[in-house]
């Protein structure tokens, strides 16, 4: 469930971009329309031989009653492993890697399927051809379906069974109880394996990959008429205008004390969750710098309470999550020992208390170093330049999400990250704790419940 | 009679040019004597960090690793640093290693932090306790809940039995809660000493800039004579095959299955990794001579896979299959099909067209020689690598040799031998009905 805002998140994959191919110079950012009439964000990258595109297709399958909630995670899988028409499953991998190429498909916080290329400029039209052909005709066999679909039944069934897994499962049956967009997170009821059927997964394609993106982004070292010819190719043939979207859900954020008593647990474990604004009413820059001061290493003030001065536990972090774009939250979690689980609730609030109380203690300047170095360097890598200008575009941003961001964190102060710390965070008590413990009276007073489901009643 | 000016101008370029070689011959002297314990790769990075391993030759389970934590807290404690600079500590079965980052200003500084490793424990008694039950806290993180961990440190075990490899770092509860601080004490005293360390530092310094870091803090290497770092010897005991299994109903099932085999003849060791990377990317391959058309896409066996072949030192290398089944296959036909058809590749060799099909991708295995930002961060990688594993890493110019001797030949004895004769061990996850 945690997963760090875009910004953060590009920063802890930076390590693992320093031997990709490297572009120099400072790219520049433009809105433009393919010939064929897609709407696109070029970062036109002054030199290098990689190019990245970035696609993101809007959807509202999560939040409907009536859809198989499994379909969107079996499909996405099944278009990239289960072969298209002209591509035999198995060939085209092996041609990708010829070619030094990538893709992949996700979801992205329950509203959008994100698709992702990469690849050397030279081999634009074959990568794109190929792309177009998953896109538009994906065989989605029968057998495919079941071996993926069992695949991913086994590993939510798995990842439930973990105690901190289903701590987070408690707190998203707290927040949206019965609406559909819980199960779509959590796939709870795993009969949406059982009743999945072909025509679910057609109906999902059939309605998602469509000529009406939300947000298409190019970086490389490309011009527009290329750019634009190629997103022409990647989109040809798909039906032209996708649904109107119903994103309808309440979510409940409540603040609550619940234990999830679980007897066979070795592993006991505190999890603090609040509701905090999208990212597209900005302030995503000091919320970079605030949460990693937070709980983001091992000078952290979170570190500090729970490890160094507590002893109560071996990591103890905060982060950001989109649950959906516009349902964005702040946690502080970790494992805990559990015996000190009480204390461990009091000294992380008196930590966060005191945090948002005083702001950052050490050098504003020092904690942007990390992040400025960050996106100096990102020009080097084109995915993470679409990856960001993408989110970029989701949130309504102008084009250039990368130079924008280092102006605004030129103009971050001590007292502009503490406004932000006073006016976007929650406070203390705007919290819900959750616990997860064999220990039933481990959390004193606690709305002490035995499944997640139960955190619904809390 | 020449003007006592211009006479003087010719003394003084004399008197510079032989300080200037005088320098190059004691910077030549301190980097070739010390190249076994400082080694300096600079990149174009913002920000240095500095690293410092040690070999610990600790062989009681968990005692190394207790060191490490209270090395580290001894060194780094309440000493405050500032917000952008970045550290950690590691601990391998037979090395640890500690590292801090900061701003290439701040070199001296972070060197005269890092120096404080040497400085005898002086962490509380009380403090030092607690730190056992962290640790307990660490283990839970890392292996409670986790059969892959649990399977993975019972592999090394049998797979590497009477070596150091086979030690747990972590080692068990009871393991934990025996760490005695007066034995940390006493390995830290014993292992944590400057003519047992070796400093690796990276990042947007020179040679030179931390030459004279090194010299302005009074790093202690500067006064010891030094051993050449190299890891334990490996020494592969009988072949033999253990099955482990890990029943858990909610688990996903999946088999692991990991071989280490001898090889006639030694290898160097960088040369031998290139060659099983490669020997790697063909079995993960749906080319013929891969494992992907037989298991995965020509039927259906296993529906997922993951395959990795490594060294372990010049005369072992390790194969590790990982997979998870498809319905109606249980993990023992899934094992016999994947060394069946294992041995099936092997005995016809891998195709030619499959070789130079997959030799050819591995050109993104090393950087861009030609880009010298990217050749300067891979070789800081390739040497911290090599030196955290207590081996000499090569010259960059010996590096880019390395693709030019790699050979089908090379690569079709290395898979005779994986497929061949050696210790293996097999491990079962998941449901119970789902093993047999």
């Amino acid at each position: 469930m945690i997963r760090l805002i875009p910004l953060a998140a590009v920063i802890v994959s930076l390590a693992a971009c320093t031997s990709e191919e490297s572009n120099e110079g400072t790219p520049s950012a433009s809105s433009e329309v393919s010939p064929g009439g897609i709407p696109y964000t070029l970062i036109h990258v002054p030199e290098g031989d990689d190019v990245a595109i970035h696609v993101a297709w809007p959807t509202d399958w999560a939040y409907r009653e009536d859809t198989n909630k499994a379909a969107a995670l079996v499909g996405a899988e099944l278009m990239l492993a289960g072969g298209a028409q002209g591509y035999p499953a198995g060939e085209v991998g092996e041609r990708l890697a010829d070619l030094n190429a990538d893709g992949s498909l996700y979801g992205l916080a329950s509203d959008h399927i994100v698709g992702e290329l990469v690849f050397e400029r030279d081999a634009i039209s074959e990568v794109v051809e190929i792309a177009n052909a998953h896109l538009r005709e994906p065989l989605l066999d029968q057998a495919w379906l079941n071996r993926i679909s069992d695949g991913v039944e086994q590993n939510v069934t798995e990842e439930r069974s973990q105690p901190a897994a289903a701590g987070f499962e408690a707190a998203r049956w707290a927040v949206f109880g019965e609406q559909p967009l819980r199960n779509a997170l959590s796939l709870y009821e795993l009969d949406a394996f059982e009743e999945l059927a072909r025509d679910d997964i057609l109906a999902w394609h059939a309605e998602t990959f469509t000529l009406t993106p939300e947000a298409v982004t190019v970086a490389g070292e490309i011009d527009t008429k290329a750019a634009g010819l190629a997103l022409d190719s990647l989109f040809e043939g798909l039906p032209e205008k996708g649904r109107s979207m119903t994103r309808d859900v309440a979510p409940d954020f409540k603040p609550r004390r619940i234990l999830l008593h679980m007897p066979e647990a070795e592993v006991s474990s505190i999890a603090f969750m609040a509701p905090v604004p999208p990212t597209r009413q900005g302030g995503e820059v000091e919320d970079v710098l605030l949460i990693n001061a937070l709980g983001g290493d091992d000078q952290s003030v979170l570190f500090n309470a729970m490890r160094t001065n507590l002893r109560a536990s071996y990591s103890f972090g905060a982060g950001m999550d989109n649950f959906t774009r516009d349902h964005r939250i702040i946690v502080m979690a970790g494992e805990v020992d559990t015996s000190k689980m009480a204390d461990a609730e009091s000294v992380v609030r008196e930590a966060y208390s005191k945090f948002q109380k005083t702001g950052l203690e050490d050098d504003v300047a020092e904690r942007k170093a990390p992040l400025n170095a960050y996106l100096s360097e990102i020009n080097d890598f084109v995915i993470d330049l679409a990856g960001v200008e993408l989110h970029n575009t989701l949130d309504g941003g102008d084009p250039g999400r990368v130079q924008n961001s280092m102006d605004e964190l030129e103009a971050v102060t001590a007292v502009s990250l503490s406004e932000r710390l006073n006016d976007a965070f929650p406070k203390i008590d705007e919290f819900t704790v959750i616990a997860v413990s064999p220990e039933a009276d481990s959390l004193p007073d606690a709305c002490v419940i035995t499944t997640p489901r139960e955190a619904v009643d809390c | 009679m020449k003007d006592m000016r211009e006479v003087l101008r010719g003394r003084l370029w004399v008197v510079f040019i032989v300080a200037l070689a005088m320098l190059f011959w004691i910077l030549n002297v301190f980097f070739s004597s010390q190249e076994r314990s400082v080694y300096i790769q600079s990149t174009e990075d913002r920000e240095v960090q500095a690293h410092v391993i040690i070999e610990h030759g600790a062989s009681a389970p968990g005692l190394a690793h207790y060191v490490e934590h209270l090395a580290w807290l001894n060194t780094m404690g309440a000493k405050q640093r500032g917000a952008d600079r970045h550290s950690n500590a590691w601990t391998s079965p037979y090395a640890v290693g500690y590292w801090l980052s900061g701003k290439p200003a701040e070199l001296d500084e972070i060197l005269q932090t890092l120096s404080g490793l040497f400085d005898p424990l002086e962490v509380p008694v009380a403090f030092a306790d607690a730190e056992r039950d962290i640790i307990l806290r660490e283990y839970e993180s890392h292996m409670v809940d986790k059969p892959d961990a649990q399977a993975a440190e019972a592999m090394n075990a049998f797979l590497y039995a009477d070596n150091s490899m086979a030690s747990s770092v972590i080692g068990t509860p009871d393991d934990i809660s025996t760490l005695d601080y007066d034995e940390a004490r006493a390995l830290h005293e014993a292992t944590h000493q400057p003519d047992n360390a070796t400093l690796v530092v990276t990042g947007g310094v020179s040679e030179r800039q931390v030459s004279r870091a090194l010299q302005g803090v009074g790093w202690p290497e500067l006064e010891k004579e030094n051993a050449d770092i190299a890891p334990p010897i490996f020494e592969l005991a009988s072949p033999a095959k253990t099955m482990l299994r890990y029943p858990q109903a909610s688990a996903s099932p999946r088999l692991t299955l990991r071989k280490v085999v001898a090889l006639p003849e030694p290898v160097p060791f960088d040369l031998l990794e290139a060659h099983t990377t490669l020997l790697r990317d063909i079995l993960d391959t749906n080319l013929p001579g891969g494992l992907a058309g037989p298991l995965r896409f020509d039927a259906t066996i296993a529906r997922r896979f993951d395959v990795r072949v490594w060294p372990i030192d010049e005369r072992h290398i390790e194969l590790s299959f990982t997979a998870a089944p498809d319905r109606e296959v249980s993990l023992i036909d899934m094992g016999d099909a994947f060394e069946e058809t294992l041995a099936e590749i092997a005995a016809a060799g891998i195709p030619e067209e499959t070789y130079n099909r997959v030799f050819n991708r591995l050109e993104h295995f090393w950087p861009d020689w030609d880009d010298s930002d990217e050749s300067a961060r891979w070789m800081a990688d390739y040497v911290l690598d090599r030196v955290a594993a207590l081996r000499k890493p090569l010259q960059l110019s010996d590096v880019k040799r390395l693709k030019r001797n790699l050979s089908h030949q090379t690569i079709n004895t290395l898979l005779n031998e994986i497929a061949g004769e050696g210790r293996t061990a097999v491990a079962f996850i998941g449901p119970e009905e789902r093993f047999e």
